[in-house]
């Protein structure tokens, strides 16, 4: 309540600190055209006081500015990481993005608070870990780092999956065949997810960071442009733990491409029309030269703080998006987060797919 | 800036005063949900991203929808999803299908005048409305007499467990008038679908079944595209065509001219015009269709429920009919309170007692989204009655009264868009409508 009490009170004053535009009278539109001025670097009330996404300006030129909230949004089977004091009660990031089709740009400012200096990640496989031919991911990591990950949560870019037609094994999809699919295979269709991200960073002592960069308008691009995005998906391995009708019920497991070249990247506006959601993994530090810094296998899987902006409110803290809800085209969609946002927080894979019932066999 | 903090409540009132903070109405709530609206990035380019056109085929679609090809009776020989699906077992049917109640051209695919037995006889399906009313007692009544049927809008999710309270919960809703429905940006009176596949599947699941069981590998998604193919083909008047395709010629003077396509005749029509476009269009903002425009910019499928814009206009908490939202327990015979985990934006699980309609808030779990509605069309509306989403107006004077009411004036969208209209604005309105 005395938070709400700031947001209420505050947002007016704030909205006299515009300088282009009359002050508002009203919250939304005072803390709306705060976001005229340019992004500060400085933790301010606006960070801790966003609670929802705020849009202003249009697909050419405009500002996104908003919450990212512990696991909010994890992957089918990511491992979402708390800190090893299990005190969640810090943890919060926003992200300003301001974009300018005539400049060219779209600039990233993600600030954070509460982050782990150190992230760490042990897991046992079989219980939390699975082994996986295609996301080939550490399963376990020191002395680690924060990436930022851009993700265009659209369902409907498709791309065929091929299957061995004796064993009902996933042999890959149409990306890891580019001059056709193995004899002896055939194509299922299956959404797929653009991601992109940032470049590793490391908090402060105090567990604050910062991190900004700046990617081209015309393309989506990794922070450095060495890579545009590479395409991720949950797909049944063995076909015969899947049940076309009811596919939350079957196997779903990771899947990634590589990375694609630079200059393949989908346009902003085109980013804006896919569904924009955002999502910190904690992740190795190496410095992967070969891959220009960034992660070779594209994402870690241990998912941390993030958010979906392209749902009305985004997610609330405290609830986390079910990727199963949207394949299954159910809702509600929201589910309280199972390892909790406050104190007593802990580790969980979240909503794990790995093995499913035969169904091929008549095992209902 | 620190002491800001230090404000009371009592000085939040009045320092917001100029957002209109009511006395009786939860600070904390209104401010929430005044964040939750503003959260939207929504389009208003008259675009209908979510149409099915031409990846349905219209008279295929009417047959499926329970049509003979003449349209000129129900046949529910074709149309029918029953059989042995291998998730939900053997499926039958109470005989329903689309046109059941989506009745032909002359009631604009709705209802026919009430009581419904006057018209229908009682052994016809749609007095079957098992085994999605629960066996509520009120059934046959709210069916006959209000032209309302129970709806559980998420009793086929199967990533809940059967007694989740969003798995139960259930209102009372008339059957949705299908005029023009393809300018409209979330489908079913709380906008809860998307497109029309997922309109047509929900429908399919909610009426036509014995079980909760869902049953997807019976519905083949091209029956449901045929579906929604019929369902986008009743334009009226016909040149809203024009509204469909940017190239057409006069799709920018229907854009730019809202009123394009209205006759009106007398001054008084006149007179309506500019009333209504002073007082109803903040919300009936479609250019010549007057539903609401606003949608997000994408693909509706890339974002989750909801895709248009719902507002909460007072109907609900009104609840004019005294509709009974509890549980009917078939066993002990006693109706059971639900109560909804809805989530507000600042993360808190409010342990909602549902005691009327919910509107949205029951399929997006959102506490800001309770008693929310879509904006209908209104071409024809004098034909349509009766009106709102529990039909609780009976005539058009009665729905146009309805906005001159407390209960519309407190509502949360008309606290932000007050009507007080004089009597020679209420006729004038009146006049322009039935000139729609």
């Amino acid at each position: 309540m005395r938070r709400i009490a700031a947001l209420a009170v505050l947002l007016p004053t704030l909205g006299c600190q515009a300088q282009h535009e009359p002050a508002s009278s009203d919250p939304t539109s005072a803390i709306a055209e705060s976001l005229s001025l340019p992004p500060s670097r400085v933790w301010t009330i606006l960070d801790d006081l966003v609670l929802a996404p705020f849009w202003v300006g249009n697909s050419d030129h405009g500002t996104l500015f908003g919450p990212l909230w512990r696991s909010a949004l994890p992957g089918i089977e990511d491992f979402v990481y708390a800190p090893p004091d299990g005190d969640c009660r810090a943890l919060k990031g926003t992200i300003r993005v301001d974009w300018d089709k005539a400049s060219n740009t779209v600039h990233f400012l993600s600030k954070w608070r509460g982050l782990p200096l150190r992230p760490s990640v042990h897991r046992t496989s079989g219980v939390d870990f699975f082994p996986n031919a295609f996301h080939g991911a550490p399963k376990d990591f020191d002395d680690g780092s924060y990436r930022l990950w851009v993700v265009l949560s659209s369902p409907t870019n498709k791309a065929n999956f091929w299957y061995d037609a004796r064993t009902l094994q996933l042999q890959g999809s149409d990306f890891n065949f580019p001059s056709g699919p193995p004899a002896g295979t055939f194509p299922v269709p299956l959404p797929i997810f653009a991601i992109t991200g940032s470049q590793a960073f490391k908090p402060q002592q105090d567990g604050s960071a910062v991190h900004e960069w700046t990617i081209t308008y015309d393309h989506l691009q990794a922070e450095g442009g060495f890579f545009s995005f590479a395409y991720t998906s949950y797909t049944p391995q063995d076909l015969c733990e899947s049940r076309a009708a009811q596919p939350s019920t079957g196997q779903l497991r990771p899947y990634v491409t590589s990375w694609f070249p630079p200059g393949q990247g989908p346009s902003w506006d085109t980013v804006l029309r896919s569904g924009l959601a955002f999502d910190l993994n904690a992740e190795e530090t190496n410095a992967f030269p070969q891959t220009g810094g960034n992660l070779p296998y594209v994402f870690s899987g241990v998912a941390f703080i993030g958010n979906l902006m392209a749902t009305q409110g985004g997610i609330p803290r405290g609830s986390k998006i079910s990727i199963p809800s949207s394949i299954q085209n159910v809702v509600p969609a929201f589910f309280p987060v199972p390892g909790g946002v406050d104190l007593g927080c802990h580790t969980f894979v979240n909503d794990p797919h790995v093995t499913a019932p035969r169904f091929c066999e008549g095992a209902h | 800036m620190r002491k800001l903090f230090s404000y009371s409540v009592a000085a939040l009132a009045v320092s917001t005063a100029a957002v209109a903070v009511r006395a009786d109405t939860p600070i904390a709530d209104f401010i929430l949900r005044q964040v939750y609206n503003a959260s939207v990035r929504y389009s208003t380019t008259v675009e209908f991203p979510q149409r099915i056109g031409a990846r349905g085929d219209v008279a295929r679609g009417r047959r499926v929808f329970g049509f003979n090809d003449a349209e000129t009776a129900i046949d529910n020989s074709g149309g029918l999803f029953e059989g042995q699906s291998q998730v939900g077992g053997t499926i039958t049917s109470n005989g329903k299908v689309c046109a059941t109640c989506h009745r032909s051209e002359a009631f604009q695919y709705g209802m026919p005048p009430l009581p419904l037995s006057a018209t229908i006889p009682l052994n016809d399906p749609v007095f079957n409305t098992a085994p999605e009313d629960g066996a509520d007692p009120n059934a046959f009544f709210n069916a006959d007499t209000l032209g309302l049927f129970a709806y559980r809008p998420n009793r086929f999710n199967p990533l809940r467990p059967a007694d989740d309270p969003f798995r139960q919960v259930f209102f009372w809703r008339k059957t949705q008038r299908l005029l023009n429905v393809v300018f409209t940006f979330g489908l079913l009176n709380d906008g809860r679908f998307r497109e029309m596949v997922e309109q047509a599947r929900g429908a399919v699941f909610t009426h036509t079944q014995n079980g909760d069981d869902r049953f997807d590998d019976l519905v083949a998604v091209q029956r449901l595209l045929d579906i929604g193919a019929f369902q986008e083909s009743h334009i009226d008047p016909p040149e809203l065509s024009a509204l469909l395709d940017p190239a057409d010629p006069n799709y920018a003077t229907l854009v730019n001219d809202p009123f394009h396509t209205v006759n009106l005749t007398t001054n008084q029509q006149r007179l309506g015009e500019t009333v209504f476009a002073y007082n109803c269009m903040s919300c009936h903002n479609m250019p010549n269709v007057f539903s609401n425009v606003d949608h997000w910019n994408g693909p509706p499928l890339n974002f989750p429920p909801l895709y248009g814009h719902t507002f909460d206009i007072g109907i609900s908490q009104r609840n004019r009919f005294n509709l009974d939202v509890r549980k009917f327990d078939t066993a002990t015979g006693t109706r059971v309170p639900i109560v909804l985990p809805l989530v507000t934006q600042d993360g808190r699980t409010v342990q909602y007692t549902v005691a009327d309609d919910v509107g949205a808030a029951g399929s997006t779990g959102r506490f800001e989204d309770l008693h929310k509605f879509k904006v209908p069309q209104l071409r024809r509306v004098s034909q349509m009655a009766p009106y709102f989403h529990d039909g609780s107006a009976t005539t058009l004077e009665e729905a146009v009264d309805y906005f001159n009411t407390a209960w519309y004036n407190d509502s949360a969208e008309g606290q932000l868009h007050p009507i007080h209209l004089s009597q020679p604005e209420r006729n004038a309105v009146l006049a322009f409508l039935r000139a729609l």
